[in-house]
């Protein structure tokens, strides 16, 4: 059973992979390794995925499991078990995790069988966020809102914090598209009883070409799309070539949305964005009335270029008053956005406080005007 | 553990507190300003002599009764509607010999800014039978909304009417009624309960927007719809670009015009204040 690990090479702890350093860290003596010490293991890894047959996890139902032990939410049909290579614990979780945390020991577990060929990806963005760097800005954001309800701060809470490599398809696509419209100028002149309005219609005409570089599109259905949107834009400046080395410690996901079906979502983004920049050529009219456009990949569907790469994500979800709620944060850049949910006291305070002031205001102007 | 429990039960003793203090705060305030709006419906002129200001019938038309009626009613009119009515009958004696209408128009406006103040509602009859002229004299800026060119020929021929007749006090009592009438169908602006209304709905709406802003923040995910930050710099190109002039048309809109309606011709006095009127002979 290929579960990857990496053995501290002075202690023997497990390593785990450290964003404010950017190298693998032994929680336990805390030795700080670089990725080049492993690059053997990684070389063999690969070779190990290249050669061996596509090796499945014992089926869970064989099993006799019906959950999850790494709090993934998955059909009962999809569970694969594993055996955690430090405590020998069985962990239960689906088939396209790739990275978890044994739930006994707490250890990081790469399965690496979900990750044959085809589900290699192509380039990973490592966290540069630690979890502490992450917790604080999380508080921040919190604070920065008005209604937040307590419960939102407790540091038990905050503990859940999952920092995840979300899988996404990046898309290179060259746009061609055009735009239809008409266009009015207006000037005006008066006589003594009439002002005249003179309307110049114009048919207008544009068509352009540009390029989109890597558009993310999550790849995950497990990830709601509006939560990895707001936390974009990634820096791809940091986009390094994949190593298992930068997995432990944290979670990762394999993609179950396909590259053609998630490049419908590109097309509609790029889509979109190439109508607004040909509308922002038609200058110089007091009105402007789109009556048609078309945009479209150059090349057709042989013209998208797609990468398989995983970014990082951190993840909190927490349930109030029976909805959900789920808070994402970029693990690269920091970036937090989330709905957070308000709480009714303190709105109902923001009432109370305000609304008496501006009514004394308002009635002392009516005052002052009337008296 | 616990010591959360305590912090949090102090917080919310704090909070309680808070709120019972802005409470308090406000119905001070409102209990503060209250008063001032029953304090502004005075008239500003007060009796005299026993005569009223608001009658001085110095060519006797009136009898004692009458003139006592009539300046109650006149009491009436100003306390309701703020604004001051009176009635005047001269002639030679207090205008001067050879008088003009033009002098009795004079007359009656400097009767009404010294006795009313310039520039103070106020509407004012005078009757000079001498010349056998009347005049309505009309000052004051809520006066002079209510009272338009239309309603003030309306007005003249009601009095007119009963000038006709020989009934000179029954003219200024329908003078005094009709006025009334004209003033009571143009509720006055200052109708404070309509205005308290309209602070509390316009306050609300006040703190309905900033509350709707500060909770925006709440709800900040979204999807992208586009992907302006992946294009790449410069390439962008325009391979078509075509502006075909179609065809050209014209509107027009007519010019607004006065139509006496709703306005009301104005002149200044020797003073410079703004009066409105008009009169006739009877």
């Amino acid at each position: 059973m290929a579960n990857q690990t990496y053995k501290c090479l002075n202690c023997g702890g497990e390593l785990n992979w450290d964003p404010a350093s950017q190298k693998l860290k032994c929680p336990y003596c805390g030795s700080e390794f670089d990725l080049s010490v492993f690059e053997q293991k990684e070389e063999k890894a690969k070779q190990d995925i290249r050669d061996k047959a596509y090796e499945k996890g014992a089926s869970a139902e064989e099993s006799g499991q019906t959950r999850s032990t790494d709090d993934t939410e998955v059909r009962p049909e999809d569970l694969r078990v594993y055996k955690c290579s430090v405590c020998g614990a069985e962990v239960i979780t689906d088939k396209t995790t790739v990275a978890t945390s044994c739930a006994f020991c707490g250890n990081p577990v790469i399965l690496e069988e979900n990750l044959d060929t085809q589900f290699h990806p192509d380039a990973i963005i490592p966290f540069r966020i630690s979890r502490e760097e992450i917790k604080g800005l999380y508080t921040q954001y919190l604070k920065s809102r008005p209604f937040t309800p307590r419960d939102f701060y407790t540091d038990a809470h905050i503990q859940k914090i999952k920092g995840i490599y979300v899988p996404f398809w990046l898309y290179d696509m060259p746009m061609e598209g055009q735009l239809h419209g008409t266009g009015e100028r207006v000037s005006s002149y008066s006589d003594s009883n009439y002002i005249y309005t003179k309307h110049d219609v114009f048919e207008v005409e544009r068509e352009g070409t540009l390029q989109i570089d890597s558009l993310p599109v999550d790849a995950s259905s497990k990830m709601p799309d509006e939560a990895v949107d707001s936390i974009e834009p990634f820096d791809y400046k940091d986009l390094a070539p994949f190593k298992m080395a930068y997995m432990p410690g944290f979670f990762a996901e394999r993609y179950d949305e396909d590259a053609s079906f998630c490049s419908s979502r590109a097309l509609k983004r790029a889509g979109q964005t190439t109508v607004e920049m040909l509308r922002g050529t038609v200058t110089g009219y007091s009105s402007v009335t789109v009556t048609g456009s078309s945009t479209g990949v150059q090349g057709g569907e042989k013209g998208v270029r797609s990468r398989y790469v995983l970014m990082p994500v951190y993840l909190l979800y927490t349930k109030y008053k029976g909805k959900d709620y789920l808070f994402s944060m970029n693990g690269q850049t920091g970036k937090a956005v989330g709905n957070v949910p308000i709480d009714g006291k303190r709105a109902a305070l923001f009432w109370l406080i305000r609304f008496p002031i501006v009514l004394a205001a308002a009635l002392l102007i009516n005052l002052l005007i009337f008296a | 553990m616990k010591n959360d429990q305590r912090k949090r039960k102090a917080r919310q003793a704090a909070g309680k507190a808070g709120i019972a203090r802005c409470l308090l705060l406000f119905l001070l305030l409102s209990a503060a300003l209250l008063p001032a709006f029953g304090a502004a419906g005075v008239p500003v002129f007060a009796d005299t002599s026993g005569s009223s200001a608001y009658v001085t019938d110095s060519q006797e038309l009136l009898t004692r009764e009458e003139a006592d009626q009539l300046a109650e009613a006149c009491g009436e009119f100003a306390e309701k509607y703020d604004c001051n009515i009176f009635f005047v009958s001269a002639g030679d004696q207090q205008i001067g010999e050879n008088h003009t209408e033009e002098d009795d128009q004079t007359y009656l406006e400097n009767f009404n800014e010294q006795n009313f103040g310039a520039g103070s509602d106020s509407v004012g009859l005078l009757i000079d039978m001498d010349l056998r002229y009347y005049y309505i004299d009309i000052m004051g800026d809520q006066a002079l909304q209510v009272f338009t060119d239309q309603k003030q020929a309306k007005l003249r021929d009601a009095v007119e009417e009963e000038l006709a007749q020989g009934n000179y006090a029954q003219a200024a009592f329908t003078f005094v009624d009709k006025a009334d009438y004209w003033y009571g169908r143009n509720p006055k602006s200052g109708s404070y309960v309509m205005w308290t209304l309209i602070s509390i709905g316009v306050a609300a709406l006040i703190v309905f927007f900033w509350y709707r802003s500060a909770a925006a923040k709440h709800k900040e995910q979204h999807v992208s719809a586009e992907a302006a930050a992946y294009v790449r710099p410069n390439s962008f190109r325009l391979s078509v670009r075509q502006d075909r002039f179609l065809r050209t048309y014209v509107t027009r809109v007519a010019k607004p015009k006065n139509d006496g309606g709703g306005g009301t011709s104005t002149h200044s006095s020797g003073s410079g204040t703004s009066h409105s009127g008009g009169g006739g002979h009877f």
